[in-house]
């Protein structure tokens, strides 16, 4: 589904990938860990095109896409979750929801929307509550289903999170991790940038450790949770 | 390494001097290598740079668009022409009043208008300049009407009689101490503040900062010297009119700084240099303003950061010292020690990485095969890298006390294929130390009066809380909130999204004023009226997101947070008085402490805007902690942090406390909540549903059910 090879990125004089090789299959959950500063959301950015790479190639679906920007691999269905819950404030929520069709809005009819909105609702009762809501009045927890809900609306083949635990209380983070389990279920294919690198390996079927600019550790996520290095460095006693 | 870079860098200093030098030379020989055509021209170029400069100082650093600078500039021509051919007064005194009437006009708009700030402010002063120019125009009897004043005299020193050359030389003398006085008051307290008021108002006021005292000072400075340059330019010219002090003036001031470079010491020279050369050159007179609107367009298009900007960046980024991926694997000793066994490229990598980035007291020390390793940490727990030996040989490693970033004394490999790595947390540390040295691990800076007042009180509550309330609109945000913070203690506030902890905090720092409520600080009443009065009563604070100032360097944004206590007066900061000059090295003698605490090793003059996410965080700890605070407000610190960075940052939040720093804290990660906090306080829906010991509150059903979920508690049991 997705190949990443050898990629290399430079912002200036900070080379921030040093040659990252990756893959992802269909409907599979891979987790990225790292710390702050290792390249994640970079390695997230040069996916979708935000970032132009310096070298290496990205694939997917079997098309290259390594110099695409972001607003042609959006059309192909890749979407990007980002860090920090970017909903659109001064929007209601059901407003913020219909930024997902993005151009399809022509093609889809208000019936099909509605139907959209009601899997959504389905999904997260809560959003249905403060539909008519502005979305900078959600709570932090809220706002995080909106993202998400807003990304599952543009019907992804590929979904990017970066950190969609950030910030959340630890009933919520349940909630949000049981959806993206959900959701690859249903057949999208899940990079999950995260922190929490204990639940992100716990949903996850591989992860891969990034560690300046490196991949440093690739695996099944069954064995990286029994890693003596993962265990000291990311995942913590607890 | 590091002596060799400031050598390097005092080198490019003193290379930049004496080619500023060579180039002013260059210029004072002007009037005698041009004809007056082009001398006259360099002139113009001389006024707009005086006045520009400080535009400069209101766009670049105050981020205020002044429209109606030319206004400014009228009543400083103005008033000097009328009081030298009414009345013969000497150029000297008339300039000398035209500056300070152009002051006082503008201290008439800033004063009311600052605080609206943005928009507004640069709407009032396109109103001013209109009003200005009618003005010229309809008061005959001062103004000289449409028609303008003529005859004006040149000035004159002891019989000597200015000509258009000795003008000349004059205008380059004052411009030059302008761009001067920019520079040295952007390299001030003054400076930071009017950026950090710029970029982020908030952030500002909860160090302390005033935004209207820095504003107004930009303001001020800004028409003075665009009175100075109009007064320059009527007694050379001895003749003005109204049609001179145009919109479109006004509008040419604000190119002249964008085109330059907003917020760039040289930006107005160049900036100036070009528009009024370029419409000569290409015999474009009547599409004057034409040709500036392409130009505006062209440089906001291409050149957002004007031609020094883009220039000064692209040079950086050609020759500065080449970062290898700066600050990345920041706490890289943790990972060292977690990864330095086996794969090449792990090792490689924490090798390469101990050199940069964030070091916390987490002490590694490493011992394989036959040899020996006697570690001897003396002092304080300052950033002192992971010492990890491997294979045979001893290796001692001595830390002694006020030594700041001992480098990593890592020899991984050669041959040995296991690497052990002991890691000897901070708090293990006294035992290790007690051998030698007295143990200096006091946080630098610490405020008499706080410890003073934590020992006498000791046990007592530092903040106390009463049946706080706060309403935004129909929604009741905080309901009867209660709560008391002991001296010393770290106190966390955990609950749902929304629960009205962030709120809380805000009501506290005074960022919110509460409805309703009683607060007690130090055992004394106490009123969180504005966030700068809370700042001033010894609260510091973070917040959810990073709010450092992007455009200042690290070392840059932890000075900010002395602004307070350490800012020397208005005119020493533009002179760069020796007071002022001892004031600076003080502050940046704490601020590189504070950093050095944190464990921050990376490049202090480093924009904060390249900092990545998590040291940011501990950056804007350092910020906080820069006020001398005795009480110490964390929105989430955690939040986006590794476990091993977690990890770090417990150590930090625990030296704190010993040093006799209180913190409450806003956190979701439960297991570091549970490890750090003396007490918990749960909210929920804005209420209090319970205070206590961090496992008996975790483990309470009510808490579970709200905020934890049955889940995780199982989770974390079975761990």
């Amino acid at each position: 589904m997705l190949n990443v090879n050898g990629l290399h990125v430079r912002y200036g004089a900070v080379h921030a990938l040093k040659g990252i090789d990756f893959d992802l299959k269909e409907g599979e959950i891979v987790a990225v860990i790292g710390s702050n500063g290792a390249g994640k959301t970079t390695l997230l950015q040069s996916i979708l095109g935000l970032v132009r790479p310096h070298s290496g190639t990205v694939e997917f679906a079997g098309r290259a896409i390594t110099n695409l920007p972001a607003s042609k691999t959006s059309n192909l269905g890749i979407s990007l979750v980002p860090e920090g819950r970017e909903v659109f404030g001064t929007l209601s929520v059901v407003e913020n929801l219909r930024m997902g069709l993005k151009k399809k809005i022509g093609s889809f009819s208000k019936l099909q929307f509605e139907k959209e909105l009601e899997l959504v609702f389905e999904r997260f009762p809560r959003l249905h509550e403060r539909r008519s809501q502005l979305a900078f009045t959600l709570s932090g927890g809220e706002q995080q289903m909106l993202v998400l809900s807003r990304a599952m609306i543009s019907k992804p083949k590929l979904l990017l999170l970066d950190e969609p635990s950030l910030g959340l209380a630890p009933i919520i983070v349940n909630e949000i991790f049981e959806t993206i389990g959900a959701l690859a279920k249903e057949g999208t294919s899940i990079l999950l940038v995260e922190q929490m690198a204990h639940k992100a390996l716990s949903i996850a079927s591989r992860g891969y450790v990034i560690d300046n600019g490196r991949v440093a550790l690739h695996g099944r996520s069954a064995d990286l949770l029994n890693d003596e290095r993962m265990i000291k460095a990311y995942l913590g006693t607890h | 390494m590091n002596s060799f870079l400031q050598k390097s860098s005092g080198y490019r200093g003193l290379a930049a001097s004496v080619a500023a030098a060579a180039a002013v030379a260059l210029l004072a020989a002007g009037p005698w290598l041009v004809d007056t055509y082009y001398l006259n021209l360099m002139f113009m170029i001389g006024i707009f740079v005086i006045t520009c400069t400080g535009m400069n100082l209101l766009i670049g650093y105050c981020g205020i668009v002044s429209i109606g600078h030319a206004g400014l500039m009228a009543v400083g021509a103005y008033m000097s022409s009328f009081l030298s051919t009414k009345y013969g007064m000497s150029f000297w005194t008339v300039a000398l009043i035209g500056m300070a009437v152009s002051l006082v006009i503008g201290s008439l708009i800033a004063i009311p208008t600052i605080r609206a700030g943005g928009v507004y402010l640069s709407m009032i002063t396109i109103a001013f300049g209109v009003v200005i120019h009618e003005v010229l125009i309809r008061w005959d009897s001062f103004t000289g009407g449409p028609l303008g004043i003529s005859g004006i005299p040149k000035p004159q020193a002891c019989a000597y009689t200015f000509d258009l050359k000795s003008m000349y030389l004059l205008v380059l003398v004052i411009s030059v101490a302008a761009l001067l006085l920019v520079r040295n008051l952007r390299r001030s307290a003054w400076g930071r503040a009017m950026i950090a008021t710029k970029e982020n108002e908030i952030a500002a006021a909860s160090l302390g900062i005033r935004k209207f005292a820095a504003q107004y000072a930009g303001f001020a400075v800004s028409s003075v010297l665009a009175g100075l340059s109009g007064a320059l330019y009527a007694h050379t010219n001895s003749f003005i009119s109204p049609d001179t002090y145009h919109f479109q003036t006004s509008v040419q001031l604000v190119l002249i700084v964008i085109l330059g470079g907003a917020g760039r010491v040289l930006g107005p020279v160049v900036g100036a240099t070009i528009i009024v050369f370029l419409p000569e050159l290409l015999e474009m007179e009547k599409l004057r303003m034409a040709l500036y609107g392409a130009i505006m367009f062209a440089v906001l298009y291409f050149l957002p950061k004007g031609i020094v900007g883009t220039v000064g960046d692209f040079l950086r980024s050609k020759f500065g010292k080449s970062v290898t991926a700066a600050g990345s694997g920041p706490f890289s000793e943790t990972a060292a020690s977690a990864v330095s066994s086996e794969s090449g490229s792990f090792s490689e990598a924490a090798a390469s990485t101990v050199s940069s980035g964030f070091g916390l007291p987490v002490l590694a020390a490493a011992s394989a095969g036959a040899g020996a390793t006697t570690a001897d940490f003396t002092g304080t727990a300052l950033p002192v890298h992971a010492a990890a030996s491997a294979g045979a040989g001893a290796t001692t490693a001595a830390f002694s006390g006020t030594v700041l970033s001992v480098s990593a004394a890592a020899s991984v490999g050669s041959g040995s294929e296991h690497t052990a790595l002991i890691s000897v947390v901070a708090t293990a540390l006294p035992a290790v130390s007690a051998v030698s040295a007295p143990r200096k691990e006091s946080m630098p800076e610490r405020e008499p009066v706080a410890s003073a007042a934590s020992e006498s009180l000791d046990a007592a509550n530092l903040l106390v809380l009463e049946g706080i309330n706060k309403h935004f609109g129909g929604l009741h945000a905080l309901k009867d909130v209660s709560m008391a913070v002991a001296s010393g203690s770290i106190h966390s506030l955990v609950g749902p999204n929304g629960a009205g902890k962030t709120t809380l905090l805000n009501v506290i720092s005074g960022l919110y004023g509460a409805d309703q409520g009683t607060f007690e600080l130090h055992g004394k009443p106490f009123i969180p009226r504005s966030l700068s009065s809370v700042s001033v009563r010894g609260i510091a604070r973070t917040f959810q997101h990073s709010r450092l100032f992007k455009e200042l360097s690290v070392l840059e944004n932890v000075m900010t947070g002395m602004t307070r206590r350490h800012r020397c007066g208005f005119a020493q900061s533009l002179l760069r008085m020796p007071k002022q000059r001892r004031a600076e090295r003080v502050m940046e003698e704490r601020a590189r402490d504070l950093l050095d605490f944190i464990g921050y090793v990376g490049d202090r003059h480093m924009p904060a805007s390249q900092l990545p996410y998590g040291h940011q965080r501990m950056v804007e700890i350092a910020r906080a902690l820069a006020t001398a605070p005795s009480l110490l407000l964390l929105d989430e610190p955690a939040a986006g942090m590794t476990a091993a960075e977690i990890g770090q940052l417990e150590q930090l939040l625990r030296k704190l406390a010993q040093n006799g720093l209180t913190i409450v804290l806003i956190e979701h990660h439960m297991d570091f909540v549970q490890r750090v906090s003396d007490t918990v306080t749960v909210l929920d829906f804005g209420r209090v549903i319970g205070t206590g010991r961090p496992e008996q509150m975790l483990n309470d059903p009510r808490v579970i059910q709200a905020y934890l979920g049955a889940e995780e508690v199982a989770a974390s049991a079975e761990r």
